[in-house]
């Protein structure tokens, strides 16, 4: 395509997962549903992936490229357990907002 | 064509590998066991496995320091060290949980196989010899955790602890996670002694290092940005201020013997993590960190102390008192020399030691459907329970670091190493601090022993374990207190990879 570059310059990958990695972190702080600040960790994990991504491609090696699926097994780890957290929380509670899960004070 | 497999030093992991059959074979054997069997011999076969684990650490003490499984672990006495360290920490653990199986209906063979996971992480943590093999030793550790501190789940405080410790805990991980690509990126290498070359180290125990840049061409911008959440995310394991906020409600919610586990086998991981990270990746740029893990120990130490004298619950108070503890324990790190990071060691026992301790006698008297964990409740203790009250009193002593208890000679060589190191200044935050502290230990001191007691309390037996533990780390506080001498020559042989 005329006018655009070969290539996707590393800086522009690593941009974006910032970008990502700012809009997950901002997701954690500001929302009340457990679930949706899950999802919101896990955004901030894939943003990371494609730091890692980027980077491994910018060295032309794999190492960068395989720490990924050890992340992404990591966090399918996380997921098993944080849901079986949350439908024991919600089965309690009939609530999944962390604000009705105060019982400690913090 | 022929195809070799690579040779692989199982010897090295032998201590993980142990630990791991330990966890499945717990698994398996509830299986095969009758439905109301009784549940000990799951307990003793987690204590034997671990046995075997601490068996093989002591054995390979004295073998010369070396990388394993393409450069990924360390086999060196340090390893070693925190591995007696953390399986001593787990058997203690599952000494307690005798108790507690009886009383909150756990089911065993999965709190078993999670502490023996768990344990796992830890000393892979303490064995990391790259920063992935940190990021998985922390997630095998805290994913474990996670279930643990949930596991009451009849107590509606344990599962609100467990959702509160995993959204913040994963939280953690990701900037964690954000740090190692980031030094990934300004390095090419996750290898800590490749990212030490990287950025003009020299010497250490050092694997191939083909794909990191040449030294010196490292982006240092890019670096301390890795490095400054590498802080954030270890800090978080730590329950450093100002990422600490998660770490009282946790302790408080957690079943009683996860507490004792998290508060000192998590957190000395999450130091023997740090020390290593920061002494044989970041030793050149030492200036630019110490300076941050200073201000963040002056942090902790003030916050956990001034906190912890407003506590009326006996967890909470040792949950901020823990975080006091990782305060003094970071000072080690910012010294970033071999007597910092000898005295680290000197610490992380001293602390497992009395903090196991104290967590035996508040287990010891809590009962079935009453953990009797107010500080009100310890009145008038030392009539009802002198041999308890007294134990206790030592382990508040040696909390304070009062001479001549172990708790004293921890806070004497981490304070003399920061001096040594020019942070005089942070030593002297260090002790007043700690002063401070003495009125929240003794306030439980003075409960128990000129207080009188309230109301007429059941009178019920502690548990033989839980007494067992109390009586030997007692021990052991003033015995250690008093001749810290071998204590401290393993320390120091432990850390001969600092310079």
């Amino acid at each position: 395509m005329p006018g655009l570059p070969e290539t996707v310059p590393t800086e522009a990958y690593l941009a974006l997962s910032a970008v990502l990695f700012g809009i997950g972190a901002i997701g954690v702080v500001l929302r009340k549903s457990a679930l949706t600040m899950f999802m919101s960790i896990e955004l901030m994990l894939n943003a990371v992936n494609l730091t890692l991504v980027a980077f491994a491609r910018q060295f032309g090696r794999l190492d960068g490229q395989v720490i990924v699926f050890f992340v992404m097994a990591v966090a399918a780890a996380e997921v098993a357990v944080g849901l079986a957290i949350i439908v024991d929380i919600f089965r309690s509670r009939r609530s999944v907002d962390i604000d009705d899960v105060s019982w400690l004070r913090g | 064509m022929t195809f070799a497999l690579p040779s692989l030093d199982w010897w090295a992991i032998a201590p993980m590998l142990v630990l791991t059959l330990t966890g499945c074979a717990t698994l398996v054997a509830d299986l095969l066991r009758a439905e109301d069997a009784n549940r000990e011999p799951l307990a003793w076969m987690t204590v034997a496995g671990i046995a075997i684990s601490a068996g093989v650490a002591i054995a390979s003490w004295g073998e010369a320091p070396r990388l394993a499984f393409s450069d990924m672990v360390y086999s060196d006495p340090f390893t070693q060290f925190f591995t007696v360290l953390f399986v001593s920490v787990t058997a203690v653990t599952v000494l307690f949980s005798f108790e507690q199986l009886g009383r909150e209906d756990f089911h065993p063979a999965e709190f078993y196989t999670l502490i023996a996971f768990s344990t796992v992480g830890m000393v892979l943590m303490a064995a990391a010899a790259d920063l992935v093999m940190v990021f998985l030793g922390v997630e095998l550790l805290s994913i474990c955790l996670y279930i643990l501190t949930g596991f009451s789940r009849r107590r509606m405080e344990s599962e609100e602890s467990a959702i509160k410790y995993l959204l913040l805990g994963a939280f953690a991980s990701a900037f964690l996670l954000y740090g190692v690509a980031l030094v990934y990126g300004s390095t090419g290498s996750t290898n800590l002694s490749c990212v030490g070359l990287a950025i003009g180290a020299s010497g250490g125990l050092a694997g191939a290092c083909d794909g990191a840049v040449a030294a010196g061409t490292a982006s240092k911008a890019v670096l301390l940005a890795g490095v400054g959440l590498l802080i954030v995310g270890l800090g978080f394991k730590a329950a450093l201020v100002p990422f600490h906020s998660w770490a009282p409600d946790v302790y408080e919610g957690a079943p009683t013997s996860i507490t004792a586990y998290m508060s000192v086998g998590a957190k000395a991981a999450a130091f023997a993590a740090l020390l290593r990270v920061f002494l044989v990746a970041f030793p050149t740029i030492s200036p630019d960190w110490s300076v941050v893990l200073a201000i963040v120990a002056t942090l902790t130490m003030v916050t956990g102390n001034a906190v912890a004298l407003l506590q009326k619950n006996i967890k909470r108070m040792l949950g901020y008192s823990s975080i006091a503890h990782a305060g003094y324990i970071l000072v080690a790190i910012v010294s970033a020399s071999h007597v910092g990071a000898t005295s680290l060691l000197v610490y992380a026992v001293a602390y497992a030691v009395m903090n196991m301790g104290a967590f035996a006698v508040v287990m010891a008297l809590g009962q079935a459907g009453n953990e009797r964990t107010l500080i009100t409740d310890y009145a008038g203790l030392s009539r009802r329970q002198p041999l308890l009250a007294a134990l206790m009193a030592a382990f508040m002593l040696s909390l304070a670091g009062i001479p001549p208890t172990f708790g004293f000679v921890g806070k004497f060589y981490v304070f003399s190493a920061a001096v040594e190191s020019g942070f005089a200044w942070l030593a002297l935050i260090g002790l007043l601090s700690s002063v401070a502290s003495v009125y929240y230990y003794l306030r439980v001191v003075h409960q128990m022993y000129m207080v009188a007691p309230v109301g007429e309390a059941a009178e019920h037996v502690p548990g033989r374990w839980l007494s067992l533990v109390a009586v030997v780390a007692c021990g052991a506080v003033f015995l250690l207190g008093l001749f810290p001498g071998g204590v401290v020559a393993v320390a120091n042989a432990s850390t001969m990879f600092v310079k």
